[in-house]
């Protein structure tokens, strides 16, 4: 005899239905003797049964129990499902199943006509047929799962199993047959949902499939540049070629960097320069750090880039300084290197249009002596801490710029800084501010100071003018300055 | 008077006009040296006395400090500015006394502003006929057909403001 595997205590909706049968046949109950019998229905099978009251209750009990009893429980619930956990429980369903669906279920009557009538369901009175209905359809009852010691969890939900009332070849052959019925019933439900699921999955791919679409033709250039964030083949190997050139700060950012940056446009610039085996380390770091200087300005639209970006010329023949007067004194076109080591010391681009925001590679040309961005009016930027690599300054130049942000105080380890023009292009510009930074008092070759148009405020640093070598009393330190030569610019 | 020349001996200007600095100006400012040819501390928020350590910036030929909350007398040592073209000290409407007649030794001035200050008392003859049509952008920045003049800046050196000399009605002479 199959021993039933089926339980129906865990299945919320399968058990409310079965109460709701039971809520809407009970209003047919016929009398029969003593017994109220009431007429049932398998959800599951649609296998109908008439059941005694009484036992049905008995069953419905079961199926309202958390867990089903075993032999080593008591029958009775000890505890009750919170409002809560009610709340959470899945309602009756809404549908009812179509009348194609009902047509396709298998009558009842069917079965009996071929078999000595043990299924008929319908004319069972008796406490055995009952039983016998009860297991066939699925059913509980108590003494059911009194044997199922194996089942402590009411969640392993199997295919309902029927279960021959005798051992005669004609009872077990039609519990066979109603296990094949099931099972085909149970393969075609199976069939419907994979062909569910599969509707739905396909509905999200398409879903996803019109989202990307979008994101490629109207998403803003963030979006875009983070679905393109990948690397070409070619990519990696000019990166590859860089890395036993660049120094390694200047290497690390280059897969965070996004490929519309001024970075990634040096580095793809830098990395197809036909003359790169022979670049030492400086002169590539000149050129990647010039070229981002380039690309982060929109360097195309410079008034003068004469040769800059061209792979045919030293950078320190790119275009260099102009011909300006500025603070009583005429500038003119300088050559930006050392003659002999070919180090860039004067990064001079005054009014030359550059337009975007200063990057910080260009604190990477460590020999620089001075910066010069006077009158570029949409250059914007701040000074960063990393101003401090340049300890050969003399001069930093934002005249008339865009700057923001604060003074940095590592500007007090510039000891050589004599210049420093930070104002800003008129009262609409972004501005400087925070406040003038105590370790400008180290700046003790300091000529010209310029902060004008900004929003600094707090005090002048006391200290600022003070001589941490005091002469003796009424003997002034004059010193008589000779002209001062600053790159090929003469101070008088 | 301090015994001691600063470090800063060689710087030519201090340009911190137009900001929200406040406080006084450092005594040590007298370090500033011979070779300081000016100092702009106009429009911001500096207070208390003038030190009179200024006077020993004898190199300055500019000496802007106008519309501050500065206080008090303006000291006799800046009669020492003997190389100062332009000394504008209005609105610092807590400036008062009278000026010290060592002004009289400013021979060089060519701009002089008091106006909107509580200071009473003869101006010397030598400051009273003072015009200044100086114009800051074109001045310093020398601008050319390659560096036009901003427009839309102020123009300390034309502004009324700034260049104003003093009449009686400003200083309730």
């Amino acid at each position: 005899m199959g021993v039933p595997v089926e339980d129906e205590c865990k299945d919320k909706p399968k058990r409310s239905s079965v109460k709701e049968e039971v809520e809407q046949e009970r209003e047919q109950e016929q009398e029969q003797g003593d017994e109220v019998v009431v007429n049932c229905i398998d959800p599951d099978t649609m296998l109908s049964a008439k059941i005694p009251l009484q036992e049905l209750q008995q069953v419905q009990e079961c199926l309202d129990r958390k867990k089903c009893p075993s032999e080593d429980t008591t029958w009775f619930p000890t505890t009750y499902p919170s409002m809560t956990e009610i709340s959470r429980m899945p309602l009756p369903p809404t549908t009812y199943p179509s009348m194609t669906e009902i047509s396709r279920m298998p009558l009842p009557g069917a079965f009996p006509q071929e078999g000595p009538g043990l299924l008929d369901l319908s004319s069972s009175t008796n406490a055995s047929s009952l039983q016998r209905s009860l297991i066939a359809s699925g059913a509980h009852r108590p003494d059911v799962h009194s044997r199922m010691s194996s089942m402590s969890d009411c969640n392993d939900l199997n295919l309902p199993q029927a279960v021959a009332i005798s051992e005669s070849p004609e009872d077990l052959e039609m519990a066979s047959r109603v296990d094949n019925k099931r099972h085909n019933l149970a393969a075609e439900r199976k069939k419907s949902n994979a062909s569910f699921v599969l509707f739905c999955v396909s509905t999200l791919v398409l879903v996803a499939a019109l989202t990307l679409i979008l994101t490629f033709t109207m998403a803003p250039d963030e979006m875009r540049d983070a679905t393109e964030n990948q690397f070409t083949l070619e990519q990696t190997q000019g990166f590859q070629r860089l890395e036993s050139l660049l120094p390694q700060e200047l290497l690390e950012p280059f897969w965070q960097e996004r490929p519309s940056s001024a970075q990634r446009q040096a580095y793809d610039w830098l990395s197809h320069d036909p003359h790169l085996d022979t670049l030492t380390e400086m002169r590539a770091t000149q050129r990647y750090a010039l070229a981002t200087l380039f690309f982060a300005t929109q360097g195309s639209a410079w008034n003068d880039n004469d040769h800059w970006l061209s792979y045919d010329y030293h950078e320190c023949d790119w275009h260099s300084g102009d011909e300006f007067t500025v603070f009583f004194e005429s500038h003119t076109m300088i050559y930006p290197c050392n003659n002999e080591t070919g180090a860039y010391e004067r990064l001079w681009l005054p009014n030359n249009n550059l337009n975007g925001t200063l990057p910080d590679e260009v604190y990477s040309l460590s020999h620089l002596q001075s910066m010069e961005f006077i009158w570029n009016g949409d250059l914007l930027g701040t000074i960063t801490p990393k101003i401090q690599q340049l300890t050969n300054l003399e001069m930093l130049s934002f005249g008339l710029c865009q700057m923001k942000g604060t003074i940095p105080s590592e500007i007090g380890l510039l000891a050589q800084l004599r210049i420093f023009y930070l104002t800003t292009v008129d009262a609409n510009s972004s501005k400087i501010h925070g406040n003038l930074p105590a370790e400008l008092t180290n700046l003790r070759n300091l000529e010209q100071i310029t902060f004008a148009y900004n929003d600094i405020s707090g005090t002048i640093p006391t200290g600022l003018g003070a001589d941490d070598e005091p002469q003796s009393a009424g003997i002034p330190k004059y010193e008589v300055d000779g002209p001062l030569a600053f790159g090929d610019r003469v101070f008088t | 008077m301090p015994s001691e020349i600063g470090y800063l001996h060689n710087l030519q200007f201090a340009y911190l006009y137009d900001n929200q600095l406040s406080g006084s100006i450092p005594t040590e400012i007298g370090g500033f040296g011979a070779n300081t040819v000016s100092l702009h501390f106009y429009n911001n928020r500096f207070n208390g006395m003038l030190p009179s350590e200024l006077g020993l910036v004898t190199g300055m030929t500019e000496l802007q400090l106008a519309n501050n909350t500065f206080e008090g007398r303006v000291p006799s040592e800046f009669g020492l500015l003997t190389n100062a073209y332009i000394l504008y000290l209005s609105h610092n409407r807590d400036l008062n006394g009278t000026l010290p007649t060592e002004l009289e030794q400013l021979t060089n001035i060519a701009g002089f502003d008091i106006s909107d200050t509580s200071i009473t008392g003869d101006v010397p003859s030598l400051l009273q006929d003072v015009q200044s049509s100086l114009s800051f952008e074109r001045y310093y920045f020398n601008c050319s057909k390659h560096y036009p003049c901003p427009e839309d800046k102020p123009n300390p050196g034309t502004n009324a403001q700034y260049a104003k000399v003093p009449d009686e009605g400003d200083n309730g002479f």
